[in-house]
């Protein structure tokens, strides 16, 4: 079994860009050879920027598995449970009508119902989840080089490096290092 | 590009497993025949279901222009090498259908306005061609679609993809028909008294979902054994992923109709569920449902399961047992039975089955390179990648 924390982990795994370096590539090959050394280099804190999507990357990366799915097992079924509860109240408890000729607790005919609420509340929270755990509400983020999202490609790294560890994990591929701002 | 073989230990294993169908068969025929008329009905159409599930496959694939699929395509065509035995089977069944189709007495027909009121339709004469007719399409449309897809080694870019395209679309259509008629036919006469307007689909899930579970069988197999070395895990987790879907969908469409019957609670209806609920049926649907629906439904969700072959080809068993199961559950219920419906011969039928189909295919498949080696995707789908 999965522990909390580890689920806890999982889900806020991601990391705002705030202070560090940058490097720049012009070649997706290039940034897929960067993300393996500074992987293979134990650093925690670093991301990359890309203009479209590049296949291999996130094994490159070391990025494990999302943990979105549960998000959406735990609310489907969580929300399902609430919806019966909520059926149940009205059907047998508060409001007794005899439909039919069927009794007051009818599974059969809460069975689409539940379908219904597992499927849509399981995509909305996970549509959530995505929103909230990826930061896609905030607008006013500084672009990490102007040209990220045409024809450049950019590795940030967080961890507290001088230039020349920096350089020395990168080499020898050809790349622009900078400081974040 | 090379040829599979097949090993001898697998040849031996299926000959045995026809033989055992055989056995089973021919001592009930001795001692109970009327069960045996039935279970030979089971087998024809399971065999059937299995057969055309390729056919229906590798159309959907050329259809939609899928290409992770291209390096199975071969092996979904190759089942349709199963059809003359299907063939074979329901030539035997013309001569049971007295024993097994009540609308085929003239005297229960006499006594029963319901049936006469459906004797133009249902009667020996054209139900025997209507079958005819629907064997027919099914083997010509379906070696046609193969024979163009086998052509495409040869002549690579040279045949028209659209050729391709509008053969599997031609075919796809002529399937839905001819399988919801003859789903009409075959199984759901077998209860002339019964009304629903689910049935064709019911069958077709049921086809999907025993299909999907015989190519992962098959799959898998042939790659234990040296073979089909382009596909990976990734391919496999599709096929996973595939065979979820119709687990889910078979659910659906069968709660869809079980519904239906409960709420519109219509004797002519409800029969249908009171017989396969009584008694020892109860326990039969009830193990159908956790086995058929629950167990595959909470396994496949986890991805690891439908990545490692090891244990893919374990819930690939159990689904294929489970969808002969519900070709047992949907032709004994309506004839009375005594005991168990799934009992020694019908585990021997399942193996008999099993092993025709399994030997069919590997031949048929042994015969041609193992991967359209002149599709334009090949190389697409051999580096097919999940995302994480």
């Amino acid at each position: 079994m999965v522990s909390f924390k580890e689920v806890k982990e999982g889900l806020f795994s991601y990391e705002e860009p705030d202070k560090g370096w940058v490097a720049i590539f012009t070649k997706p090959q290039e940034l897929l050879k960067a993300a393996e050394k500074v992987r293979d280099a134990g650093i925690k804190r670093f991301d990359c920027f890309t203009p479209m999507p590049i296949h291999g990357l996130d094994k490159a990366m070391g990025l494990k598995r999302s943990w979105v799915p549960f998000v959406t097992l735990v609310t489907g079924l969580g929300m399902a449970l609430l919806e019966f509860l909520y059926i149940l109240y009205i059907d047998v408890i508060n409001w007794p009508i005899v439909y039919g000729g069927k009794p007051h607790f009818s599974f059969p005919a809460y069975i689409p119902i539940l379908f219904e609420v597992t499927v849509f509340m399981g995509g909305v929270c996970t549509a959530a989840a995505v929103i909230v755990l990826g930061r896609l509400g905030k607008i006013n983020r500084k672009p990490i080089h102007p040209r990220v999202t045409s024809d450049t490609f950019a590795l940030w790294i967080g961890d507290e490096l001088s230039r020349q560890e920096v350089e020395k994990i990168l080499s020898p591929i050809s790349c622009e290092i900078k400081p974040l701002e | 590009m090379e040829r599979f073989q097949i090993p001898a230990q697998v040849e031996k294993v299926l000959y045995g497993l026809i033989g055992v169908g055989l056995l089973s068969l021919l001592l009930g025929f001795i001692f109970d025949p009327h069960r045996s008329w039935a279970a030979l009905l089971v087998f024809t159409i399971f065999l059937l279901l299995l057969s055309l599930s390729g056919g229906f496959f590798a159309a959907v694939q050329l259809v939609s222009g899928a290409k992770w699929s291209v390096v199975i395509r071969r092996l979904s065509e190759a089942t349709l090498a199963a059809l003359p035995v299907v063939g074979l089977g329901l030539l035997a069944i013309f001569f049971g259908i007295h024993h097994l189709y009540e609308w085929s007495h003239a005297d229960t027909v006499a006594r029963d306005p319901l049936l006469q009121y459906k004797a133009g339709y249902l009667n020996v004469p054209f139900f025997i061609v209507r079958v005819i007719i629907y064997f027919l399409l099914w083997f010509f449309l379906g070696n046609y679609l193969r024979h163009l897809s086998l052509q495409q080694d040869t002549k690579g870019q040279d045949l028209p993809r659209s050729k391709l395209i509008a053969t599997s679309a031609v075919y796809l259509i002529v399937f839905a028909y001819t399988l919801a008629l003859a789903s009409l036919d075959l199984i759901m006469s077998l209860e002339p008294h019964w009304f629903t307007t689910m049935f064709p689909v019911y069958v077709f899930s049921g086809l999907a979902y025993s299909g999907t579970s015989a190519m992962i069988i098959l799959i898998i197999t042939i790659q234990k054994y040296g073979g089909l070395k382009d596909v990976t895990e990734e391919h496999l987790h599709d096929m996973g992923k595939w065979l979820f879907v119709f687990t889910t969908f078979w659910a659906y469409i069968a709660f869809s109709q079980h519904m239906l019957i409960w709420y519109a609670n219509l004797p002519e209806e409800t029969y249908y569920l009171e017989q396969r609920l009584k008694g020892v049926w109860g326990y039969f649907t009830a193990f159908f449902w956790i086995f058929h629906f629950v167990v595959p439904f909470a396994i496949l969700l986890q991805r690891d399961v439908k990545r490692n072959p090891r244990s893919l080809i374990k819930v690939a068993w159990l689904t294929l047992f489970m969808g002969f199961a519900d070709v047992v559950w949907m032709v004994y219920g309506g004839l009375s039975l005594p005991g168990f419906p799934l009992g020694i011969l019908e585990l021997g039928v399942f193996a008999g089955t099993v092993g025709v189909f399994g030997l069919m295919v590997l031949k048929s498949f042994a015969k041609y390179p193992q991967v359209p080696i002149g599709d334009p995707y090949l190389e697409e789908s051999r580096h097919f990648h999940q995302p994480i």
